[in-house]
């Protein structure tokens, strides 16, 4: 049984006692509500025979260290139901607001609820259903779509919450994140160790000057009787040497991180843009990316820090602290002692204070993106808030959410102002009871004067590092976490795959066939329900239907954009999922009702799908949509700058130049989808006749609310509610008195009211 | 019988929508063994009627849209009800039962840790009134929100909802966990 749920050991030794053949078991879904409402566990799960409800409570051991899955340790069963499926007549899912209920209904029409769960789970119980009511009724069962789809965590053995992303939210490792992150370096191996060592040396030589500028110098240079007593020049060449060499290795490094980081950035988010691009259409559109490039900007940010203050300073503070701590003992062990452990005391004591003041962060960061919502809200409806004269209520909506923001940032400053400089006090107090202390300890001549000197110039030198690693734990999880975010999307498969060896066509001119063709784009919520026609070659092709009734997505399934979830498309008599991308898109052209000017000119945005194109066939696309005259009169012609920060153009003339870019692509297939409905009269019978003239040799499908754009097709057929209606010329449709009657005469009344 | 069509067809999209405030003396809805309500207004029966909260999150007794789907599965509005307080008791009753359990939405009752994977999901170890979970939530920033000044509003990895209706009369140990959430 390999779908949908595992079926725990205990639950299937519970139906083995209630005689269930559980080696027969088919397929199995867990439910999680009970009839109240109330969490429960009952597994659902049938043979060829027979539908089994089981149901109970799961009672897992607590987890031990290490352990990355719950162990169930009973299996308590409130109730056991079993249903014939011989008697199903149907099985389906009744969907409610935040619940559904697994339904069945017998062969007398009776309906009856056998399971309640959460809405999320629909999509399993759907498929599930589906594969009952083909078992009811003898019919083959087809998991191809199932095969190599990840449901559930490998690791903790949980469902994954988003089928389209197998990600596990409870088993991210940070660490092997950090582990992808450095590999980023591998590339620069030389460079990276050079920084390494740079950065140590650096650090060593920093740390050891206070011996000579103040050990060496009071103890064996100005007192009586030392090593090196009288010898200043000495001793101050030492202390310029190292803080050269301190200063030389700190460029040197400086040097190298700043060539390596920004080329180790730019490989990143070129990375991810690539990966981004391989992504089918579905991925921009789920909800989950709507905010897709502000965070792939803000992420990149974020990494960007990781490489330029956390690796360098992170070294270089490790470093530090070592070589403070080691020297620091080896000058003067008990004063060394007591001082570490007093910095320590006042590191948690700030540490606890800033780990209570990031709450506040976040609730500060949680308030600006509140009040910034606001604001791009008001900004971008700018229109209709100057329509209906609500300027004030919108000042109003924008001052009340910056207020929330204002009085967090200033808790946050009341805090920092009470708190920080008490801590300062504190930490200076210390340092003058060590200075005290030490002062002692050399009059009874336990230490010498120097030596005390250094220790008190490296007590000062601690504070830097150890407050580095009292900030680092808040950047470090953002850094990650902006990592496995970008990693997330470099990992996302396309859901739309290019065959392995796919069928190479030079022309895709053949009949296009739609076999029993399902669709949806969110489980069971299916928009397009068995739909069957072919398209001849060479025909133009009309689609009719409301708005909503699913005639975009079938031209979206024809250009493959999504894949069919149930039957199969044809063209040439080649599966398209056979057909090579280069091929399939080189010989469909589209126009959409969205047309979309990329930033560049006018003949670089109709080039678009032919960059090789000469000027003069740009302008020949250009006239025969109706665009070369609208062009004309702008004063930079078919050089003006369009798109973001461009010339603005009305929706018509973005249409007849996203037509000129579909003309020039010289399509096989050509697909207007309400291509012409931002379009006056007019032009919209000139460009008819661009149309016509592009129809030879070429199949023209074409979908339109307005059926006098279809008067030429050869073929009509409605579409309603996803499924096909009706099917013939537009003269037998009139005769049938059907569906498309209904619509010619509705708009044929409208005519002639407006005649009147 | 063409020109009967036309006009059937005409008076469909002609005829402007209009606000239908349903007589509530003349509601009798009944709950079949199948968990579907069916009514009986006015002497006519509808199947399979759906009640539907018009303002869920504010007021959920009043403004209740009764609609069922034709055939065709196109959407019909029988019309409106406007405070289920008009409603005979069994039928108030009936009625409220079947919102319950259309917009099951589990309460927070207590509220024990909330973890931060720092990958933008949190996990909400809670009492709700349907037993104990521990609600894992992604993009918590959009999911985990405050409605108001005391409504919490929760939608989990999962697709589940859940909410608290005043988050201040929680006990003080909730409140304090939820502060740097909310």
């Amino acid at each position: 049984m390999k779908f949908f749920d595992v079926l725990p050991e205990l639950a299937e030794n519970e139906l083995l006692k209630r005689g269930v053949m559980t080696d027969e078991l088919l397929y199995c879904v867990k439910a999680d509500l009970d009839g109240e409402g109330c969490f429960i566990d009952v597994y659902i799960t049938f043979t060829t025979d027979t539908l089994c409800v089981l149901s109970g409570y799961e009672k897992y051991g607590k987890m031990k260290k290490h352990q990355k899955r719950k162990i169930l340790e009973a299996f308590d069963v409130t109730d056991y139901a079993e249903y014939a499926v011989a008697d199903i007549e149907e099985m389906y899912v009744d969907r409610y607001t935040n619940s559904a209920r697994l339904m069945i209904k017998d062969k007398d029409g009776r309906e009856l609820p056998i399971a309640r769960f959460s809405l999320g789970f629909a999509d399993k119980f759907e498929k599930f259903s589906a594969r009952v009511n083909c078992t009811a009724k003898n019919e083959p069962i087809d998991d191809s779509l199932l095969e190599g789809v990840k449901t559930h965590c490998p690791t903790c053995g949980e469902p994954f919450p988003d089928p389209n992303r197998p990600v596990c939210p409870r088993c991210v490792d940070r660490r092997s994140v950090f582990k992808r992150l450095m590999s980023m370096f591998k590339d620069f191996k030389a460079a990276v160790l050079m920084m390494l060592l740079t950065i140590v040396l650096s650090n060593v030589f920093a740390i050891i000057a206070p011996v000579f500028g103040a050990q060496m110098l009071y103890d064996d240079v100005l007192a009586k009787g030392g090593k090196f007593y009288g010898r200043v020049l000495l001793v101050v060449m030492l202390i310029v040497a190292v803080n050269i060499a301190s200063m030389i290795m700190k460029v040197v490094s400086g040097i190298i991180t700043s060539r390596i980081v920004p080329v180790v950035t730019h490989r990143l988010r070129v990375k991810i843009f690539s990966s981004m691009q391989s992504l089918s259409l579905d991925f921009f559109t789920s909800k989950q990316t709507g905010s897709l490039m502000s965070r792939v900007d803000r992420d990149s940010q974020n990494i960007y820090w990781f490489f330029t203050d956390i690796v360098p300073y992170g070294i270089t503070n490790l470093v530090k602290i070592i070589g403070i701590a080691v020297i620091m003992l080896i000058i003067s062990p008990v004063l060394s002692l007591g001082i570490i452990a007093t910095i320590t005391f006042i590191q948690i004591v700030q540490h606890r204070f800033y780990k209570s003041q990031r709450k506040l962060y976040r609730k500060y960061d949680v308030a600006v993106r509140s009040a910034n919502s606001v604001l791009s809200d008001a900004m971008n409806g700018q229109r209709v808030v100057k329509a209906f004269a609500r300027e004030d209520t919108e000042i109003e909506r924008y001052r009340v959410r910056n207020t929330g923001a204002f009085e967090i940032n200033s808790m946050i400053n009341g805090r920092i102002a009470n708190t920080i400089p008490v801590i300062n006090t504190f930490h200076q107090l210390v340092t003058k009871l060590a200075v005290y202390l030490g002062d002692i300890l050399v009059i009874k001549a336990r230490i010498m004067f120097g030596a005390l000197s250094a220790l008190i110039s490296y007590t000062s030198m601690t504070a830097e590092p150890i407050s580095f690693f009292t900030w680092i734990g808040n950047r470090w999880a953002k850094c990650m976490d902006a990592a496995s975010r970008m990693f997330e999307i470099m990992d996302a498969l396309p859901t739309v795959k290019e065959a392995e060896k796919p069928v190479r066509a030079e022309n895709l001119k053949g009949d296009i066939q739609l076999k029993n063709v399902s669709f949806e784009y969110e489980a069971g919520r299916p928009i397009i329900k068995d739909v069957s026609f072919t398209v001849k070659s060479g025909h133009m092709f009309g689609i009719v239907g409301k708005t909503g009734a699913g005639k975009s997505t079938i031209i979206n399934l024809i250009a493959r954009l999504y894949d069919v979830t149930g039957g199969e498309i044809l063209i040439n008599g080649i599966p398209i999922r056979q057909i090579a991308f280069s091929d399939l898109r080189r010989s469909i052209g589209i126009v959409s009702q969205e047309t979309y000017l990329f930033i560049g000119s006018i003949a670089d945005n109709i080039r678009y799908a032919n960059p090789e194109a000469s000027m003069e066939e740009v302008i020949e696309a250009a006239k025969s949509a109706n665009a070369h005259e609208f062009i004309t009169k702008l004063p930079d012609g078919y050089d003006t700058k369009v798109g973001e920060g461009g010339v603005s153009l009305s929706g018509g003339e973005k249409q007849r130049i996203s037509i000129a870019r579909a003309i020039i692509q010289k399509p096989d297939i050509l697909i207007l989808d309400e291509a012409t409905a931002a379009m006056d009269t007019r032009t919209e019978r000139k460009i008819q006749a661009a149309i016509d003239n592009l129809k030879q040799g070429r199949t023209i499908i074409s979908i339109a609310h307005r059926l006098s754009t279809l008067r030429d097709a050869d073929m009509l057929c409605v579409i309603e509610n996803g499924e096909l209606k009706e099917m013939g010329t537009h003269d037998e449709l009139i005769r049938k008195k059907g569906k498309y009657f209904d619509l010619y005469k509705l708009q044929a009344e409208a005519l002639q009211f407006i005649q009147e | 019988m063409a020109d009967k069509d036309i006009q059937n067809v005409q008076q469909e999209v002609y005829e402007v929508d209009k606000l239908n405030i349903l007589d509530c003396k003349k509601l009798k809805f009944t709950k079949e063994d199948s968990g579907y309500l069916t009514l009986d207004y006015d002497g006519k029966i509808y199947h399979k009627v759906n009640p539907t909260r018009l303002i869920p999150f504010y007021s959920k007794d009043t403004y209740i849209s009764i609609n069922y789907e034709n055939d065709e599965k196109e959407f019909r509005e029988i019309g409106v009800i406007r405070s289920l307080g008009e409603l005979a008791e069994d039928q108030k009753e009936l009625i409220s039962t079947y919102l319950e359990y259309k917009y099951h939405m589990p309460e927070i009752t207590k509220v024990y840790s909330i973890r931060d994977n720092m990958r933008g999901a949190i996990f909400v170890k809670a009492d709700t009134t349907s037993g104990h979970k521990t609600i894992c939530i992604r993009d918590w920033y959009q999911n985990f929100r405050m409605r108001g000044q005391n409504y919490l509003y929760v939608n989990d990895a999962d697709g589940n909802k859940y909410y608290c209706q005043d988050i201040n009369k929680l006990d003080r140990k909730s409140r304090q966990i939820l502060e740097m959430y909310t």
